[in-house]
């Protein structure tokens, strides 16, 4: 088994299957040998996009493709809670959920819901997960990616390609890279991957890409305290004016302990290593890996 | 997406919540009714969103009405720090005997919410940490079970109160709990929570704070839809917020344009860190439907116009890392701006694309095309970035612009 959470063993669901974002990443993930078995999308049951066979309910996907584990979710923010119980009642227990705008409420049920059903959400506002040369669930180009031993965990979409690209630039390959999301409240937060990473045998150590605002730094940081693992920490926001939103929901400065710098202390304190630029993170990496 | 004072006072009055007689006044000529509602002193309180209104005099104690003419006259219809005043809150004095705190947010950790009280309110929220821990009360709220009246009450009776004010406390926890939940808030805080002689509980301020995602949805918002919920000082960001986009003006002399929250930000990082300064931050992420890409070229004009008219700015820079959007969108975009208007300052570009968004067009053809309208491409993110700080320093001359 290479990387963690997702494997050769997954079969995916993708519900919300047939509309236009979700057909554009479809080809990708099959191309990059992701099991896709079935799509939902409800009153085009029947219908098939590809070769992919599309339900009007989870339950019905499941009952002909039992083989269904994990599914990744494209429906608009107000139906993301809908779906995400739907899978979960279906007894998925690993779900992707790309959709920025979900509610601050509906992410606080579906993190409840998801804690209960003992599943693990990606997301929201994810880009979802890549295990190079083996699964991709999601919209991270494989071709940016390198099979390999680092583990990457990143708060932002965005940055996570900036990073990987980089560091499959510089020869440093990835066991599987996470982009966990970038709302406020996650299904599972970036101390949740560090634990993953520490107890996967192909990780020999991660990059964490977080930025200002929230707490989720301080938490991965408490867990690095007691990894054996090296983790390279890379946050953004330092250019941020306190108190203004840069995009994210989740990247605002309210409190002295969200800026970077405050952060940056913290993570170094637990025994993180800290890259400043994009760039000196594979030069970080050469070091601890070799 | 934050209430002002005076909306949160008459929600939390429809709740059943106790809030000071008061009264709004959008004119002075409104004060001449204070004289048969009001015994002084009165309280009056300018109603902006920005914080610390204390500190900064907006809320004042006033003994007569010569003084509350000439004080409203001074608050009303002026600019604070870029923000209107428009209506002024006057209030009944409350003779309190205690001031304490109530608080719901959420714990971006847990993803529960988070109550906290206190004895001791009327203070910056920040200080309560640094007050004696035995008068703080802080606990989590399990989702779907929610806060209960006999929760309320043993918080309550923990850090020392008792009897009437005990149980009025209590029903205020609950209603805000409620309220959290029916306007879909990220906070609620009542600061400070008036004790009185009779041990009645009144709030003396109100903070709430809404989801913004839940606006679609949310009933109170829609209500009163039309009026400002964002406080919003500066032209460009109040435009780029109309068009669905986040823009935050900065002092310096590399305009950026780029798509992701991160990734924007790390731009604005690394130029710093290369001795550039960044003269915005602009996110034109939102999807790729048709409306969504008219409101992006208008970003992509902003951050020009902002170019053109700063006297700093020296360089555009834009920067793109793409999995989803095609590039050819992202590509003609410029193209089509750019056959428009050139701006006076040079741009450099760069994009970096692959899986589903290569589909229609590569990275090539991007960047031959981008050429063709004048764009100095870079095929590295770094060679991007450190070049656009070059012309930003005077340390490289790219040709002649009207600059």
């Amino acid at each position: 088994m290479l990387g963690i959470l997702i494997n050769s063993k997954t079969n995916v669901i993708v519900q919300g299957a047939t509309g236009a974002y979700a057909r554009m990443q479809l080809p990708v993930m099959v191309n990059n040998g992701t099991r896709i078995v079935a799509g939902t999308s409800p009153g085009k049951g029947g219908e098939f996009i590809t070769e992919i066979p599309i339900f009007d309910t989870v339950k019905e996907a499941k009952h002909s493709y039992p083989e269904i584990n994990t599914s990744i979710i494209y429906v608009p923010p107000f139906s993301v809670k809908d779906a995400v119980l739907e899978a979960l009642e279906s007894g998925i227990k690993l779900l992707v959920v790309p959709t920025e705008g979900v509610p601050l409420h509906d992410a606080i049920a579906i993190k409840h819901f998801v804690n209960i059903n003992e599943a693990w959400l990606i997301g929201p506002n994810s880009l979802g997960i890549i295990t190079p040369g083996s699964s991709l669930v999601g919209s991270i180009p494989p071709d940016y990616t390198l099979p390999g031993n680092v583990g990457l965990i990143s708060r932002s979409g965005t940055l996570s390609l900036a990073v990987v690209k980089a560091l499959t630039e510089n020869g440093i390959g990835q066991s599987t890279c996470v982009s966990v999301g970038g709302d406020k409240v996650l299904g599972k937060n970036p101390a949740d991957y560090l634990i993953e990473f520490e107890n996967d045998q192909n990780t020999d150590a991660v990059v964490l890409l977080g930025e200002i605002g929230g707490s989720k730094e301080y938490e991965a940081a408490s867990f690095i305290k007691n990894m054996k693992k090296p983790v390279v920490s890379f946050l953004v926001g330092r250019s941020a004016a306190p108190g203004k939103t840069m995009g994210h929901i989740g990247a605002i400065v309210t409190e002295a302990r969200d800026t970077v710098e405050k952060k940056i202390e913290y993570l170094k304190e637990s025994g993180s290593l800290i890259a400043d630029t994009i760039w000196d993170i594979p030069q970080i990496l050469d070091e601890v890996i070799k | 997406m934050k209430l002002y004072e005076w909306e949160g006072k008459s929600i939390f009055n429809r709740k059943g919540i106790n809030v000071p007689k008061s009264m709004i006044i959008t004119s002075e000529a409104d004060l001449e009714k204070i004289q048969n509602e009001f015994d002084f002193p009165i309280i009056i309180k300018a109603q902006v969103l920005q914080g610390g209104r204390g500190k900064r005099g907006l809320i004042k104690e006033v003994n007569d009405l010569s003084t509350a003419y000439e004080l409203v006259a001074n608050m009303l219809h002026n600019n604070i720090d870029g923000e209107l005043v428009s209506q002024v809150l006057v209030e009944e004095k409350i003779a309190y005997i205690q001031e304490a705190y109530a608080g719901i947010t959420f714990d971006d950790i847990t993803g529960k919410l988070l109550l906290v009280i206190s004895t001791t309110g009327g203070i910056e929220v920040e200080e309560l940490a640094t007050i004696d821990k035995s008068n703080v009360l802080k606990t989590s709220i399990e989702p779907l079970r929610g806060l209960r009246f006999y929760d309320a009450i043993s918080y309550l009776k923990s850090i020392g109160f008792k009897g009437k004010s005990l149980v009025e406390f209590a029903k205020l926890l609950v209603a805000i709990y409620q309220l959290f939940i029916e306007l879909e808030a990220e906070i609620i805080e009542v600061n400070p929570v008036f004790l009185t002689q009779d041990q009645s509980v009144i709030a003396g301020d109100s903070k709430i704070v809404i989801d913004p995602n839940s606006s679609n949805r949310n009933t109170y918002l829609k209500k009163r839809s039309g009026s400002k919920l964002q406080f919003v000082e500066d032209e460009y960001e109040k435009r780029a917020l109309e068009l669905g986009f986040t823009f935050v003006n900065l002092k310096g002399n590399i305009a950026i344009v780029s798509a992701g929250a991160g990734f924007t930000m790390s731009l604005l990082d690394s130029i710093s860190h290369l001795g550039g300064k960044p003269a915005n931050f602009a996110d034109m992420s939102g999807g790729a439907s048709v409306d969504a890409l008219k409101n992006m070229k208008e970003l992509v004009k902003l951050v020009f116009q902002k170019a053109d008219s700063d006297e700093q700015v020296k360089v555009i820079l834009f920067a793109f890392t793409l999995s989803a959007t095609p590039i050819h969108i992202v590509c003609d975009l410029f193209i089509d701006v750019l056959e428009d208007s050139k701006p006076s300052v040079p741009i450099i570009g760069s994009i970096s694309a692959s899986g589903a968004s290569t589909s229609k067009m590569s990275m090539n053809e991007a960047s031959v095309k981008l050429e063709q309208v004048g764009v100095i491409y870079c095929h590295s993110l770094k060679s991007a970035i450190q070049k656009a700080v070059n012309i930003a320093e005077g340390r490289e001359n790219v040709g002649n612009f009207n600059k």
